[in-house]
């Protein structure tokens, strides 16, 4: 009993130490003036490309405005896209009216927001990467990208870069809203009779397989890879990382200037990012909101290419130092050329049989099994 | 021997009280770690923790999350409860809810079994059947070989994994969504809330009452009948049981199909309440298996203590859930540490032992000291 | 079938016979780590857990000294807590080993997850952390042998401690007055207690070699084969080290077949993916593999048994 006591009582001195340091709770703004609070619901962030993409969005916007308050919810950091979860999530966000608007995105958690949406038809929500074009909800804001096009940039800056001939793409599932990225890069590469392997490791997750099919990759000959794949990039870069003559393209954001200080070696071996601008998405959407003009939006579906600044490639200084003039010259001409329409991109979803039947034989034209 | 003489009921040396006052100071001990943990993470200590504990009182849609989630993790404890009270170590229970949920789940998209009220029925009986073989595989070799069945009913559980995500990838993807996932439940297999305002808002399905009635029905066989006194005999000393003449391997066998079927059921009504599709794949195991090991744990073996263990833990949950809405320095996943100690502490026979050993010394019971001594 | 015979040609490479080594190392610290408490007779089924954890605070560890050795020792560090709360738990609260092992894995993932988040604010990886790592290792005059050089040179450096490691361990097992002993706990406690040994004190040493054991491959897997840490990264390794033990029934060499064949496996996994052939079911082959042994070996057993051959163990 004496023992329990002791327990307790060093317990409760502890606390009261603790208890002493804590901070005090925030004072709100009471101005009086109208706050925009904006909850972003994703499964969790830290995967250096997608999702991180979204979080410097909203955290750019929220230290833009005073008036704007934004919550980042980590709804399911296991991935388990577990049907009860998200649901429980939505409503605890909707279920009060607590937010002006709701960010979500990705095309396995997608069918989430529909159905709130149209659970909660007064809420307002941006999926701010649409992928699934048949759903529709007159209260929520749908982002396309231009990921075609982007595909075709690449490939162009891949062909032009390979010294052997060969190279290769990580897509993290054989899925159509993945295959969007590459219908474009197949392509050119077809075009500039370049060779490439195609791997679909099946998950955005795993970054040990990624290194793997990565390495594997390598073997094949190919040396400018191309990383589609979330969290399991990662992987990807690292393998890159290991060899001198690979490069490695990133995804979603600028992943040399995200692994610079963190990870030098990695930064090194990535050449450029396929930029998808999430974030820009996100920022442009909230001053929408703060302007009274995101209203006028809901319930479209809009496509963000080249010439909005929705996709890119990064051209930082590092792409600068290592591409020469030359080459840098033919893709800036490429991307001028691509978001004038004077080049006509493959796109995967152009019409409904067309993926089914058509897909597999463009994407196969120059593949390296 | 002696007379024996009153013992008092709220003292420290009548069992029932013993156990009480255990898995009082544990839950104590364990709000009090998380309390400190909380002063390190939230800027409001005090009322981080008052939302722990009250939270899900605050909405009927919260106390109705707890009612709808704790049911399957009741069925898992259950299980666990007879299997334990058996002395087995079979944990295939977590195997069980994969597979038995993805053959219930073929019945469940099937279009000719669409009938209200059965279609839900017959999935339920499926999967109870299912769970119930499937659980006697590890028993088997256990109860005529001798092998070790906790080994193997691992083994079993990432086999059916595998095997699960193999056939949902292959033959059963659904067409609809880029999930890896079965296609979509009909809709009448769904088992929605029942009819009423009251059971609309708090989320209380047919499943609730299932729940209630399994855990008497547990509990009424334990200690109510000839079967459940052979489990507990076999239980405390297997070689008596031997020797007083019961057959251990038909009632190995017997008790993990039943427990088996519990599991399957439990994997049934998750599946039909909380989704419209399996997606139990990957590395998304639901994981709750282990978990109605440890409510029943918890519970410390007895059905009812195991139903109010269930429902304590996913209450803390919802309450942690809460707070993370409300203030996202807290992550939900505070209340590991909560349960953590709970089912240590709980589990730990010699917790508080010296001091009721002192105790029963002191009130003269010998025959209950040695008693205890020999416990383990 | 061409596509068949070309994955199964790849895979006839010196580069396979070097991933499989790779996929195994993992594999070795997880099988020695359950074989090890297995000896004294204490099992640990938290081998999974204690990878995760250690993996976590081996990469939290290099971010907070800037050393991969630094992440190391605090992974360690960690593997021993953790094994200490097993045996606290089984040993002086008497509950049982494998109830207390179920509870730590069940809560590892989120107690993992927690810290992640307290420390770098994300619940998914610490990608956005510098975490100095480890890295491969060319042996000077091996790695320019023609075969036995890729066979031999390069691997990770703890995949050469864990060579060291195996050998160690079956030399303090089986070559050692404190192996024999160790052993006889496991073998009959009770026998061994009158015989003077302090069983007690030989399982607290088996529980926490295997705890630094288990930190071992965790370690390695976050700070070694990939420098990073993100949930679930462990993905059943520690099962798959269990199952080996499993098998092994006591017998090291068995044990290290039993890792090089799930090491195998592994790979051939790998090759399949994303081709036409469902790598699931190859992944799932070592479970259901081990299943089928242990089954055979407990019926084998039985009818020696019943034949009067073998005294009942």
């Amino acid at each position: 009993m004496k023992k329990l006591l002791t327990i307790v009582l060093a317990a409760l001195m502890v606390l009261t130490l603790a208890g002493c340091g804590s901070k005090e709770a925030e004072v709100e703004n009471n101005e009086g003036e109208k706050v925009f609070k904006v909850a972003m619901l994703v499964p969790k962030i830290g995967d250096q490309s997608y999702f991180d993409t979204m979080e410097k969005g909203r955290k750019t916007a929220d230290a833009k405005y005073d008036n704007v308050e934004t919550v980042l919810f980590e709804v399911d950091p296991a991935g388990s896209a577990d049907e009860a979860l998200w649901t429980a999530a939505y409503d605890e966000v909707c279920e009060d009216g607590a937010y002006d608007l709701i960010i979500s995105a990705n095309n396995t958690y997608e069918g989430f927001l529909y159905a709130a949406a149209h659970r909660y038809p007064d809420q307002m929500f941006l999926n701010a990467d649409a992928s699934t074009i048949d759903e529709t909800a007159t209260n929520v804001l749908s982002t396309q990208f231009g990921l075609d096009d982007l595909g075709y940039v690449v490939g162009a800056l891949s062909a032009a870069l390979t010294k052997t001939g060969v190279v290769g793409v990580v897509v993290g599932m054989d899925i159509p809203a993945m295959n969007q990225f590459i219908s474009g890069y197949c392509q050119v590469l077809t075009a500039k009779d370049v060779k490439y392997v195609i791997s679909y490791p099946g998950s955005f997750t795993d970054t040990a397989l990624g290194k793997e099919v990565t390495e594997k990759m390598i073997e094949k000959e190919a040396d400018v890879i191309w990383q589609v794949a979330g969290g399991l990039g990662n992987g990807v870069i690292e393998a890159c990382s290991g060899h001198d003559d690979v490069w490695c393209v990133g995804v979603d954001q600028d992943q040399y200037v995200q692994f610079e200080e963190s990870n030098p070696e990695w930064a090194a071996t990535i050449v450029t990012s396929a930029l998808k601008n999430t974030d820009i998405v996100i920022e442009t959407v909230i001053d929408w909101l703060v302007a009274g003009t995101l209203a006028e939006h809901m319930g479209e579906t809009k496509v963000w290419g080249i010439a909005d600044n929705g996709v890119g490639i990064a051209e930082n200084d590092y792409y600068l130092a290592n591409v020469s003039d030359e080459i840098r010259a033919d893709i800036a001409a490429t991307l001028k050329a691509v978001a004038d329409g004077e080049v006509e991109v493959y796109d995967c979803f152009l019409g409904e049989t067309d993926y089914e039947n058509n897909w597999p034989t463009h994407r196969d034209a120059n593949i390296v099994k | 021997m002696a007379k024996k003489p009153k013992t008092n009921r709220f003292s420290i040396t009548n069992e029932k009280f013993y156990n009480f006052i255990k898995l009082t100071i544990a839950i104590l001990l364990g709000l009090a770690l998380a309390f400190v943990v909380l002063c390190f993470v939230s800027k409001d200590p005090v009322n981080a923790f008052v939302t722990i504990l009250t939270g899900p009182l605050k909405k009927p849609r919260y106390m109705g999350v707890v009612i709808e989630k704790f049911v399957p993790f009741l069925f898992s404890g259950l299980c666990c409860c007879l299997l334990f009270k058996c002395g087995f170590f079979n944990l295939g229970g977590e195997g069980i809810f994969i597979a038995s949920g993805l053959l219930m789940s073929v019945f469940a998209c099937n279009e000719q079994l669409a009938i209200a009220g059965v279609h839900p029925a017959i999935c339920i009986l499926v999967a109870a059947v299912s769970g119930g073989l499937l659980m006697l595989i590890p028993a088997f070799f256990k109860a005529k070989y001798g092998a070790n069945e906790l080994v193997l009913s691992l083994m079993l559980n990432s086999a059916y994994l595998g095997l699960g995500t193999y056939i949902i990838k292959y033959h059963f993807l659904t067409t609809t969504t880029s999930l890896i996932a079965s296609p979509d439940y009909q809709p009448t297999a769904r088992i929605g809330f029942l009819s009423g305002q009251f059971f609309q808002d708090y989320h209380i399905s047919i499943t609730f009452f299932l729940g209630i009635l399994a855990t008497f029905l547990v509990w009424f066989v334990l200690y109510r009948t000839k079967l459940g006194y052979q489990i507990r005999l076999v239980g405390t000393n297997p070689k008596f049981a031997d020797y007083a003449g019961i057959n251990s391997f038909s009632l190995a066998m017997k008790t993990n199909f039943i427990a088996g079927a519990l599991c399957g059921i439990g994997s049934a009504i998750q599946l039909l309440t909380q989704f419209n599709y399996f997606n139990w794949t990957g590395v998304n195991s639901p994981g709750i298996g282990f978990s109605g090991a440890l409510m029943a744990m918890i519970g410390q073996s007895n059905p009812i203590g195991t139903f109010f263990a269930s429902f304590f833990i996913k209450y803390l949950e919802q309450g942690t859930t809460v707070l993370y809405y409300s203030d996202t320095s807290v992550p939900s996943e505070i209340v590991a540490i909560i349960e953590g100690v709970i089912v240590l502490l709980v589990s730990s026979t010699y917790f508080l032992r010296r001091l009721r050993e002192k105790k029963l010394l002191k009130e003269g019971l010998q025959s209950e000291y040695r008693n205890d001594r020999e416990a383990k | 079938m061409s596509g068949l015979s070309q994955i199964l040609a790849s895979m006839v490479s010196l580069k396979f016979v070097a991933q499989i080594i790779r996929m195994s190392t993992g594999l070795f610290f997880a099988a020695t780590a359950s074989f090890v408490a297995a000896s004294t007779g204490v099992g640990n089924i938290a081998i999974e857990s204690i990878m995760t954890m250690s993996a976590l605070f081996g990469v939290l560890g290099s971010y907070w000294t800037q050393s991969a050795i630094g992440g190391l020792v605090i992974g360690i560090a960690c593997g021993i807590l953790m094994a200490a709360i097993i045996a606290f738990f089984s040993m002086r609260l008497g509950a049982s080993p494998i109830l207390v092992g179920i509870a730590l894995n069940t809560f590892a993932g989120s107690l993992a997850t927690f810290f992640l988040y307290q420390f770098t604010g994300s619940k998914g990886s610490s990608a956005s952390l510098r975490t100095p790592g480890f890295g491969s290792w060319d042996i000077p005059v091996i790695k320019d042998i023609p075969v036995l050089g890729e066979i031999l040179s390069g691997h990770y450096v703890l995949t050469y401690v864990c060579v060291a490691v195996v050998i160690l361990l079956y030399i303090l097992i089986f070559k050692t007055p404190l192996g024999m002993r160790m052993r006889a706990c496991g073998l009959n406690a009770d026998a061994a207690k009158t015989a003077g040994i302090n069983v007690d004190r030989l399982r607290l040493l088996s529980l926490i070699l295997s705890g630094i054991l288990s930190a071992l491959g965790g370690v390695f897997i976050a700070l070694n084969y990939i420098n990073l840490y993100s949930s679930g990264m462990i993905s059943g390794q520690g099962w798959m080290g269990i199952a080996a033990n499993g098998i092994a029934q006591g017998n090291y060499l068995s044990l290290i077949l039993a890792v090089l064949a799930f090491g195998l496996f592994k790979a051939v996994a790998v090759v399949f993916v994303g081709t036409e052939f469902p790598s699931e079911l190859i992944g799932s082959i070592p479970y259901i593999a081990v299943f089928v042994g242990i089954a055979l070996i407990s019926v084998i057993n039985y009818y020696r048994v019943k034949k009067g051959n073998v005294a009942e163990k």
